[in-house]
């Protein structure tokens, strides 16, 4: 039996009737990433002796007869952007390669709680900017399916290890698609749920107000489990949200006849790959025939969401990164004499490229003289945004798009050109700017065999409705991983 | 002619709130510990740590605000003030600049005219502390330190309109703050501690005009009578600069108090100030207004008329004695230790206070305690010394700290109360020593160093020669 390619839900179920130790599927998943992650990078670090006495617990109080809770036992993989007590979390830069969090994120607390087992911390993007996990300081994670393509980004490490069988499912963070993107080229399904209903508390913030935690994953049900442990309000993150939590697993076999789909078009225009385009329509088709209504909408700001974008995050992204300065963690360059040298050299030795031309962006569009034209201008058109998803939703329930533009791009081919890998996200982050929940799930593969997924779209805390709609397609492909 | 120029001058006053924890997070809001033991992950900014407003904080600013006449904005928001400075941990300090906590609101003070005197406050805002820099040497190597304790800790920022004309008019808004906001219970406003921060706006225009100009701010000022100096300083430094024809530059000074003297200062980079999109924006509803102010501590009319039923003070004693909540503290503090109330009244309202403020100093700043003063009252009440002495002494009690009958005996204050016993040894001294009187008259005044070496003899030595000398002189020659 290959443990390693379970769902959660599976290996749960092995757990249970006592077919599988949590002990062995940890060594088979370490075997794995010994085997495997040579080649992909997909983790920055592992920890196997902390992941081994986590699992021998589980199992001993199973074997002792105690009530485990669904996550238990479960081996995951979680972005080195989010806080594990004791261990370091890099953001996969410089001037974080030794910095060891002295505290849990509320995630990681939550899914302690559930006995959840963590096997590493996965690659990223320098601080989760970019497209595909090409700006880690320590290296590309390679596309499972195949080695010469990314992995897409930011959570690329966390898409590789799920894709590869390096985890069981695994926790990104999604600020303009950094979940969705990733799953989508490397065929998982990953989810952003809603602003506010995931504690951001312990993950490095990117832009305050975008970012989100959310799974990765081999199928829709597990996504749902996931949610369900680390959703809900912390009084250490004051964005999060009062709103109650759903027993998101128990409502996904609902049917999906009467529901309302929109495809805006603003999202299938030229430009699209065939392969993706193909992919969409297969789905669409699927919730058509099983009873949905779909309608085409418009979104008429889609085109300006890039542009928004890219103002808002580097600027909320400038600010939230002035605080890695050498003064009280994180590297420190010690040759200066004075005190704007220790600034200077640290964060120069310390930041990667890309981690400059974004704070080098969002000082400039907050600047005195540019704010105004920049900044206040973006904001203006980000609530633009979000109305004309506000009115779309009065018409449709769920909206289906692409998740991607294209496929994973070769290794190496848009490094060059920002312009060009930042328009990766055009579909993903108007989601982001709108505050709304969003979900990849694999639907097909193009010609060359890589991996495309679908999008799904849905009102603020339409969480189960995204899933369940997510979990009818993914049955009627043949269930998760099928394709 | 020469123009006459008027001064214009704005204030802008930090206020350290006494709130139990810090502004963002559960660290004690506390003064005086080891250095960074009142630290955690979010106000040491570490990666991944973000902000949760204390509902505490927003109360105590909102009753601060209150007390100032202030109209309270019922949603207010926070920005990231950007600057590059060790003192701040995340680079960016949190503030409220352009959707302040409250505005609009006033304190009346007494001018120079003694006419009543309204000066406006803008804005009241809330904004987080910085950290503390110890600049010290290990061996030969200069090193700077830094104590994360205050980092994070409440401030309410109260910045006035260019309402002020004069040194005295800003010492006295000072004085009206540091009476007034003590009295809302939510904060010290010690300038000595440092739970109080001044800094003053100060530009010059010709007298009459309604233009502002150019305006230089100066800071680090510890004392009222430091603000006051600090600005009749300024404004004599930029009336010289005009008179050479010189421009007036935008710029930051430092107060010396050691010099007297303003010495610019070299700028902090300073960047954008843009809405912080993690902090949510504050809203008050109007019932958690209203419970606000009614738990507003004893208003000081209140207080007033408890000090009547209380104490059997007229009204007017009791006015004097509660001014503020401290003068009211000490007050009742002298009179819990035996004082009767009306005595304390006098010299608490009618001296001690009229004192102090000479010195620029709140009770809390000066040397005399409650017991200090219970203690001259004490000598006054039992006869030791007459009110004139008590007078004295307490001038002498600012400055010297032993007990009052210490420094009243070594003055010889308190056997000049007994001046009965006195004029016995002066008259029998003249009555015995005729010649000695006789020579004095023929203008042998070292006659007068015997008599009084006589009278302090007779004494027992307890006399002040000085004072001897000085009565015996007065009644030869008048005699």
């Amino acid at each position: 039996m290959n443990l390693e390619k379970l769902t959660i839900a599976e290996l749960g179920r092995l757990y249970r009737e006592r077919r599988v130790s949590a002990v062995e599927a940890v060594a088979a998943y370490f075997k794995a990433i010994r085997a495997k992650d040579g080649l992909l990078h997909a983790y920055l670090s592992v920890n196997e002796s902390a992941a081994l006495a986590q699992a021998e617990a589980v199992d001993r109080d199973r074997a002792a007869g105690a009530e485990l809770p669904p996550l238990a036992g479960i081996p995951l993989a979680i972005k080195d952007n989010i806080c594990l007590r004791g261990e370091r979390t890099t953001c996969a830069s410089r001037i974080l390669e030794n910095f060891v969090s002295p505290y849990d994120a509320t995630v990681i607390e939550r899914l302690r709680g559930q006995r959840a087992i963590f096997l590493g911390k996965t690659n990223l993007d320098e601080f989760a900017f970019g497209s595909s996990t090409e700006n880690s300081a320590f290296g590309v994670t390679r596309n499972p399916a195949n080695p010469e393509y990314v992995s897409g980004g930011s959570s690329g490490g966390s898409a590789a290890a799920v894709a590869a069988g390096l985890a069981a499912a695994a926790l990104g963070s999604d600020t303009g698609g950094s979940i969705r993107q990733p799953a989508s080229f490397c065929g998982v399904v990953g989810l952003k749920p809603t602003y506010g209903r995931v504690s951001r508390y312990g993950l490095v913030a990117f832009a305050s107000s975008f970012d989100q935690i959310g799974p990765l994953t081999r199928s829709v049900e597990d996504a749902a489990v996931i949610l369900g442990a680390i959703a809900g309000p912390d009084p250490l993150d004051s964005t999060s949200v009062e709103a109650p939590v759903a027993d998101y697993p128990a409502g996904l076999e609902a049917p999906v006849s009467g529901l309302r789909i929109g495809l805006p078009r603003e999202y299938f225009g030229a430009g699209l790959d065939p392969g993706v385009a193909e992919g969409v329509e297969r789905g669409v088709k699927i919730l058509e025939k099983l009873g949905a209504s779909v309608r085409e909408v418009s979104l008429p700001h889609t085109a300006s969401a890039i542009a928004v974008y890219y103002v808002l995050a580097p600027a909320e992204a400038s600010a939230n990164l002035a605080r890695f300065d050498g003064v009280r963690y994180g590297r420190r360059m010690p040759e200066g004499a004075t005190m704007r040298d220790l600034y200077e050299l640290s964060r120069d030795a310390g930041f990667g490229k890309e981690v400059k031309r974004r704070i080098i962006m969002g000082t400039f569009v907050l600047s005195s003289g540019y704010y105004d034209a920049y900044y206040l201008q973006a904001q203006k058109v980000r609530t633009l945004i979000r109305q004309d998803f506000e009115s779309a939703f009065k018409e449709v329930d769920l909206l289906v798009t692409p998740t991607a533009p294209g496929p994973a791009f070769r290794i190496g081919s848009k490094v060059t050109d920002p312009l060009t890998m930042y328009l990766s996200d055009v579909f993903t982050v108007s989601c982001n700017l709108a505050g709304l929940p969003g979900l990849n799930l694999p639907v097909g593969r193009t010609a060359g065999n890589l991996p495309v997924g679908l999008q799904l779209l849905g009102p603020v805390f339409s969480e189960e409705l995204v899933l369940r709609a997510a979990r009818a397609l993914e049955r009627e492909l043949g269930g998760p991983g099928a394709v | 002619m020469t123009t006459k120029y008027e001064a214009v001058v704005g204030l802008e006053i930090h206020v350290q709130l006494n709130a139990a924890t810090k502004m963002f997070c559960d660290c004690p809001n506390r003064f005086g510990d080891e250095p960074n033991q009142n630290t955690c992950p979010i106000c040491l900014w570490f990666p991944g740590a973000s902000a949760q407003l204390s509902r505490e904080v927003v109360e105590k600013a909102v009753g601060v605000a209150m007390t100032l006449n202030c109209t309270i904005n019922q949603r207010s928001r926070f920005d990231q003030k950007v600057y590059y400075y060790p003192d701040l941990p995340k680079g960016f300090q949190l503030s409220q600049f352009h959707r302040p906590l409250a505005g609009n609101g006033w304190v009346e003070i007494t001018g120079e005219d003694g006419a009543l005197r309204r000066l406006r406050i803008r804005t009241l805002h809330l904004e987080e502390d910085v950290a503390k820099l110890v600049h010290e040497t290990e061996g030969k190597t200069r090193v700077s330190l830094v104590d994360f304790n205050r980092a994070g800790c409440p401030l309410v920022e109260i910045v006035t309109e260019p309402d002020m004309r004069s040194p005295y008019e800003a010492m006295e808004f000072v004085n009206a703050i540091r009476t007034l906001v003590p009295g809302a219970g939510g904060a010290e406003c010690s300038l000595e501690r440092g739970t109080m921060r001044v800094d003053a706006n100060i530009s010059l225009r010709p007298a009459g005009s309604q233009e502002l100009n150019v305006k230089v701010e100066v800071k680090n000022m510890n004392s009222v009578r430091g603000i006051g100096d600090a600005i009749a300083y300024e404004i004599k430094r930029q009336q010289e600069l005009i008179q050479k024809g010189e421009a007036i530059i935008l710029h930051t000074r430092l107060w010396d108090p050691k010099s007297g003297r303003t010495l610019p200062m070299r700028e902090k980079f300073s960047g954008p100030c843009v809405p912080d999109p993690s902090v949510p924006e504050v809203v008050i509803s109007d019932q958690w207004l209203a419970e606000i102010k009614n738990g507003l501590p004893e208003i000081p009319a209140r207080k007033q008329l408890r000090f009547v039923e209380e104490y059997g003070l007229t009204e007017t004693e009791a006015a004097g004695l509660t001014v503020s909540p401290e003068s009211a503290d000490y007050s009742e503090a002298v009179i819990r230790a035996g004082i009767p109330a009306r005595l304390a009244a006098q010299w608490i309202a009618g001296r001690l206070l009229p004192a102090a403020a000479r010195r620029g100093l709140t009770l809390a700043e000066t040397k005399i305690t409650p017991e200090r003063l219970a203690g001259l009252l004490a000598l006054v009440e039992n006869g030791k010394i007459n009110p004139n002495a008590g007078r004295q002494l307490l001038e002498l009690l600012f400055e010297d700290g032993r007990t009052p009958a210490e420094i009243a005996r070594e003055q010889g204050l308190d056997q000049a109360a007994d001046s009965g016993e006195l004029e016995k040894i002066l008259a029998r001294v003249l009555a015995e020593n005729p010649r000695a009187v006789e020579d004095f008259r023929k203008g042998r005044s070292q006659s007068l160093g015997f008599l009084t070496g006589q009278a302090v003899r007779l004494s027992g030595g307890k006399a002040d020669p000085r004072l001897i000398r000085q009565k015996l002189e007065e009644k030869l020659r008048s005699e």
